[in-house]
């Protein structure tokens, strides 16, 4: 018994393992799924801002660059660059222009690269007088492209943004000489202050000039081929600072545009990517996934939780329908005997009496069997023998029997058997093996000599009676083979007394 | 697999609508390409969308023979060649949106509305990085480069993407200046112009050539190919975006001249200009998003960026006419 409850426990501990694993199993993989869908869109707005802001904030400069190239005073300037006066109008105006727009610097070089007039021509390290004709920006501009280039500046050390137009000669409209403005990027740092994101940019050979993690600056995005190593050294771009490749820890794709990685701070991102083609830049942003871990984190104790209620839940009800089960069966199964008490008889009975009266059976009888000298062997052997021989008599009643039949220990050594049967012959005959079985039970201990008979009154049920007539008429037939001289039976049928 | 998807779900697409309203389309573009846009789209709005499929000269012909018995709202198709030529025909009407001004940069669509860039993609240089040397090669102008004899490879000048090349090479350089680089590019090929793009990234792979020029999606296709021959062409050539500023062309639409519901057909290219479809476009073809800001393929991102032309697609098809001249003058191809 306590071997099979314990089965039964680890049966429902297994069941709660697996359902628990499955469940823990299944919300975290669609809770997470769920949570990083949320955040590629999250990132997927978060760079649009980034590169719209970007591009607001760069845009106007563009602009800008394209009106000093054909200003009057630029102009001038470049055709009599001799003329100081005309020289000291420029710096003024590029100055005076510079303070309103707040760029690094204004400045305006002649076809050679030499800066003729600049906006910070008063300061220590004015552009003033220097060349700058190896840069990118300007000798794109010189052909007549538009020069943008990010680079380290020569004389500053600041990094910066570099737009250059080339300024036209208005009477041949021949290049005479470059505008250029020159943006600190330090500014664009508010744009991912404080957001609970990383962000950077990067040029157009992969090499990242603005990033909200300091030390990703300078690195490159993947492995630079010889020519652009030679063109950044030709241009003097980082100012002569190492280029390293710049490497993640862990990188799985999502799907076509998201990726994953786990990036030097060991922490996982979310990372989606985008190329400014105005400018030949690509942006990447990446959000943090411990927001969606957090999440899985409280669904997976969330779904813990219910299924442990579920469990206790189950378990209760299961202790519960198992306790109302032994009650029932306490109520309804006489303890020492296992047969059926008098009061779970009475229902069976009347219920067997009413199908009677309408019909659906044709007729039940009722055997009462009394053990003979039953009070003798108590008396003689003690009550724990009369108990063996109460418990063995009761399991050969019930084993001797049809099915369907109802044992029933009525009271004391009085037994009772409700037989349903077709006839009277059918019932007679029960009676008869029953307190023949009886005579051959053997016992063990002190009374395994002891040989018992029994008596018994049979009656049959006639309709319109009620269970106690009937009982009372079986009692009556039990009392008259006991008066007989026991070790019989007698049927109302033929009122004569039976042996079996 | 995902485009047979799709095509289960645009065969689907008739038979699911409830709504009386129904966009025809023209469209030169996969069906394939096309079927999860319109399916979100039928799904968003509950319009019914029939998509005609065909080659976009076909679809040009068929338009100008139905005129205003046609059922066709929107055409849809690759190049600004073609959409131009649609325009000048006649087949297009011009039609405002202030969404599709703000989102789409100007350079990308006809200042008077009548067509709108919806998806970039790039001409760009392919070459063989064993056989060519340091600086030989960085611009378009280099590919008539006397060092470059009997070395490049290029489908047909007269196909639509290069006479869109050469009309944008026509606004960056003037004429004369094309004109002696054509010479310089007709005496640089490896042989008559033949094949695909894809052709010309194959050849420079097996050595029969070592410059070609392709457009990006079909080279960013062959990365990603399952074919695997074609995979390994594509990985065995090196890539350079010419510094002059890259020619980008777009693949657009334009409200049809006899369209029935006009709006109906411009707030569907809206839809398309939407975040969503923009990405499918990155997604699904390989090409860049026209819509600023809007996340790229990882294999666009391996490629690195690059600095686009940034002279308006309207003025540089304005020059296409000049450019087809160049073309016939110079060409001693078949």
């Amino acid at each position: 018994m306590v071997i099979r409850r314990h089965r039964y426990y680890l049966f429902l501990a297994l069941m709660f393992g697996i359902l628990t694993s499955l469940t823990i199993w299944t919300t975290t993989h669609f809770t997470r799924q769920q949570g990083l869908t949320q955040l590629a869109g999250e990132t997927e707005d978060d760079l649009m801002l980034f590169v719209r802001e970007l591009e607001a904030y760069l845009v106007g400069y563009d602009r800008l660059a394209s009106s000093i190239a054909s200003s009057r005073q630029v102009t001038t300037l470049l055709r009599f660059s001799s003329d100081k006066q005309v020289v000291g109008a420029a710096n003024s105006y590029l100055h005076k222009l510079n303070e309103e727009v707040h760029a690094s610097a204004i400045y305006v070089m002649d076809v050679d690269g030499n800066t003729l007039a600049a906006s910070n021509w008063q300061a220590e390290k004015s552009f003033v007088g220097k060349n700058y004709g190896f840069r990118y920006y300007f000798q794109r501009a010189v052909k007549g492209i538009v020069g943008r280039d990010v680079a380290i500046g020569k004389t500053s050390s600041v990094l910066g943004y570099y737009i250059a137009h080339s300024v036209l000669d208005p009477e041949t409209n021949r290049i005479i000489g470059v505008a250029v403005i020159k943006v600190s990027l330090d500014e664009l740092g508010l744009l991912y202050a404080d957001l609970d994101l990383q962000l950077l940019v990067a040029d157009r050979d992969g090499v990242i000039f603005l990033a909200s993690e300091p030390s990703w600056r300078y690195k490159s995005l993947r492995s630079l081929t010889s020519k652009a190593r030679e063109k950044i050294r030709k241009f003097k771009r980082y100012a002569g600072t190492g280029i390293t490749p710049w490497s993640v820890r862990d990188v799985r794709y999502r799907d076509g545009i998201s990726k994953l990685v786990v990036l030097d701070d060991g922490e996982e991102y979310l990372a989606q990517a985008t190329l400014l083609l105005s400018r030949g830049w690509e942006m990447h942003v990446f959000k943090p996934t411990k927001e969606v871990d957090e999440h899985v984190y409280f669904a997976v104790i969330a779904s813990f939780l219910v299924n442990a209620l579920l469990f206790l839940a189950v378990l209760y009800l299961n202790q519960r329908h198992r306790y109302v089960q032994g009650l029932r069966n306490a109520a309804i199964h006489d303890f020492l005997t296992g047969l059926y008490t008098r009061r779970y008889m009475e229902d069976a009975a009347n219920a067997q009496i009413s199908r009677i009266n309408r019909g659906q059976v044709s007729m039940v009888s009722v055997a009462m069997i009394d053990i003979d000298h039953f009070k003798w062997v108590n008396d003689e052997f003690g009550h724990r023998a009369g108990d063996q021989v109460l418990r063995l008599v009761g399991k050969a009643i019930a084993s001797e029997i049809r099915k369907g039949d109802i044992p029933v220990r009525y009271g004391g050594e009085e037994f009772l058997v409700i037989i349903h049967s077709h006839n009277e012959c059918d019932a007679s005959h029960v009676t008869r093996r029953v307190l023949e079985r009886l005579k051959k039970l053997s016992f063990r201990g002190p009374i395994r000599k002891l040989k018992i008979t029994a008596s018994a009154g049979l009656a049959h049920y006639r309709k319109g009676e009620s269970l106690d007539d009937l009982l009372q008429r079986a009692d009556d037939l039990l009392y008259k083979a006991k008066e007989d001289g026991r070790d019989r039976y007698y049927d109302d049928e033929c009122n004569k007394p039976e042996r079996p | 697999m995902i485009r047979l998807y799709a095509t289960l779900l645009m065969m689907l697409i008739p038979f699911c609508s409830t709504a009386d309203e129904e966009l025809v389309i023209y469209g030169s573009r996969e069906q394939a390409l096309m079927a999860p846009l319109l399916h979100s789209y039928h799904a968003e709005t509950g319009v019914t969308v029939r998509y005609v499929r065909e080659k976009s000269d076909r679809l040009l012909q068929r338009l100008a023979a139905e005129g205003d018995k046609s059922p066709a709202d929107l055409l849809l198709t690759a190049d600004i060649g073609i959409l131009e030529t649609a325009r000048e025909m006649g087949l297009l009407q011009a039609r405002r949106s202030q969404l599709l001004s703000t989102l789409i940069p100007a350079r990308y669509r006809d200042p008077q509305g009548v067509w709108y860039g919806l998806s970039l993609r790039a001409r760009m240089i392919v070459f063989a990085a064993d056989r060519i040397g340091k600086y030989e090669l960085l611009d378009y102008a280099d590919l008539a480069s006397p060092a470059l004899k009997g070395r490049v490879c290029i489908r047909s000048l007269k196909h639509v993407y290069n006479q869109s090349l050469i009309a944008a090479l026509v606004a960056r350089w003037g004429e004369d200046s094309v004109r002696q680089w054509l010479n310089g590019l007709l005496e640089n090929l490896a042989g008559a112009p033949q094949g695909g793009d894809r052709d010309q990234v194959r050849a420079v792979a097996n050595g029969a050539c070592d410059v070609a020029v392709v457009n990006s999606y079909y080279y960013a296709m062959m990365l990603n190919a399952s074919d695997k021959p074609d995979q390994e062409a594509a990985g065995r050539v090196a890539l350079i975006w010419p510094e002059s500023g890259v020619h980008v062309n777009i693949s657009g639409g334009g409200v049809t001249r006899h369209a029935s519901d006009p709006q109906l057909a411009i707030d569907f290219l809206e839809f398309l200009a939407g975040f969503d479809s923009q990405r499918l476009f990155a997604e699904l073809n390989h090409e860049y998003p026209a819509v600023e800001g809007v996340p790229v393929s990882h294999t666009l991102i391996g490629l690195g960026a690059f600095e686009a032309d940034f002279r308006p697609l309207a003025l540089i098809a304005r020059q296409r006419k000049k450019a087809l001249q160049l073309i016939n003058d110079a060409a001693v191809e078949p």
